[in-house]
């Protein structure tokens, strides 16, 4: 039996990779929006929105109206994450202020 | 010996707790002292009224410019504006004259001040808004336009005269100062930058181009004819900007957090003169 040649191995192994990018639909797309939202709206609660999660979720808004639901949930996520690093960095500040405090 | 010892920790805690307890609520008064004492420390070649100069105080701040400008101040429209709009009569009849003590002359460093009837902080700004709302009128953006013109008429009328912040022995009051003193020192935004990383650590330093005004006396000479700008601007029109510069989304311009950062900072900077319309960079 021939050996199968590199190429073919390497697109075979990009094939889960390329499905998964396919499978992106509206709805995983809004849900990932959706959870961006939430936290984003924890994240102004605490008086410490991100001007870089809001152009991620902007982002991701916008995708979704193209209808590039991959896209949208990349920068869902990517909203997400930051403000979950805003949300962690109001948090620690709740105590961490005091020794920045003159006395 | 061994069960002496833990009646004594045992006595040293307990008593440690009252003295605990009595340090843990706001005292404004020896915030004032500390906050002042620290800047004196650190730049004790400054004279403490010359703080409200604030950048000017420093080489390379380009102080020989902000005096020849000084002689024709880029803000003496808004002051002749200004005046315009303090003397003109509501509807009703009435001025401004009408909402304010002393007909409002010589009276702007007395904001921010606690209004004890809705428990909140009154900038002089919102002050203003109030009056016209109770006659009638819109209340105005807080950040420039005609709100910092007639905001930079009754300062120019308070000019040399100390400021004068009261936070009384009254809870709320206390709260929203000890607010504004979390919002002053607490890190923000993605760059993780405090109003105090800059202009209390940093103070006098460089950042960029810029000299960085010291947090003592920075509330004086507002409002605020800022070159960056092109026109005069209030001080909440500057916490917006700074709030921006860290990647922080900014508080709307009437937000709480923002009348008790003005709150406690400008008690800060009790007995300096008061020094605006000023010129900045």
């Amino acid at each position: 039996m021939k050996p199968l040649p590199l190429v073919l191995i390497a697109g075979l192994a990009l094939l889960p990779a390329a499905a998964l990018a396919g499978d992106a639909t509206s709805a995983g797309a809004q849900q990932a929006i959706a959870a961006a939202e939430a936290k984003i709206s924890a994240a102004a609660a605490m008086q410490n929105q991100w001007f870089a999660t809001m152009a991620a979720f902007r982002a991701a808004k916008a995708a979704e109206r193209k209808g590039d639901y991959a896209a949208a949930e990349a920068a869902a996520a990517e909203a997400g994450k930051l403000a979950d690093l805003s949300i962690a960095q109001a948090r620690r500040q709740k105590a961490l202020w005091q020794s920045e405090a003159v006395r | 010996m061994r069960i002496g010892l833990v009646v004594l920790a045992l006595l040293a805690a307990f008593s440690a707790v009252p003295v605990a307890l009595a340090g843990a609520g706001p005292d404004p008064a020896a915030d004032i002292k500390a906050f002042q004492g620290h800047f004196r420390t650190e730049l004790p070649a400054i004279p403490l009224a010359a703080y409200v100069n604030g950048p000017y105080n420093f080489p390379g701040s380009g102080r020989a410019q902000w005096k020849q400008i000084t002689e024709f101040p880029p803000y003496s429209f808004a002051i002749d504006s200004g005046k315009v709009l303090f003397e003109t009569k509501f509807p009703n009849g009435k001025t401004y004259t009408s909402c304010f003590s002393e007909g409002g002359i010589g009276i702007a460093g007395n904001y921010p001040m606690f209004d004890p009837k809705t428990g909140r902080v009154v900038t002089l700004g919102v002050a203003i808004n109030r009056c016209r709302v109770a006659n009638g009128l819109k209340k105005w953006p807080l950040t420039k336009g005609k709100m910092a013109d007639l905001v930079a008429y009754m300062t120019v009328t308070s000019r040399g005269r100390p400021i004068d912040v009261v936070v009384p022995n009254d809870p709320r009051a206390l709260a929203a100062y000890e607010a504004g003193k979390e919002y002053f020192y607490s890190r923000r935004g993605q760059l993780n930058f405090s109003c105090a990383s800059c202009h209390v650590q940093a103070a006098g330093k460089r950042l960029r181009g810029n000299v960085l005004a010291p947090a003592l006396g920075i509330t004086a000479s507002f409002p605020l004819y800022r070159s960056k700008w092109g026109s005069i601007g209030t001080l909440v029109r500057r916490f917006i900007g700074c709030n921006k510069k860290v990647g922080s989304v900014p508080d709307k311009p009437d937000s709480a957090a923002y009348r008790d950062l003005a709150y406690f900072l400008t008690a800060m900077s009790n007995g300096l003169p008061i020094a605006g319309p000023g010129s900045r960079p």
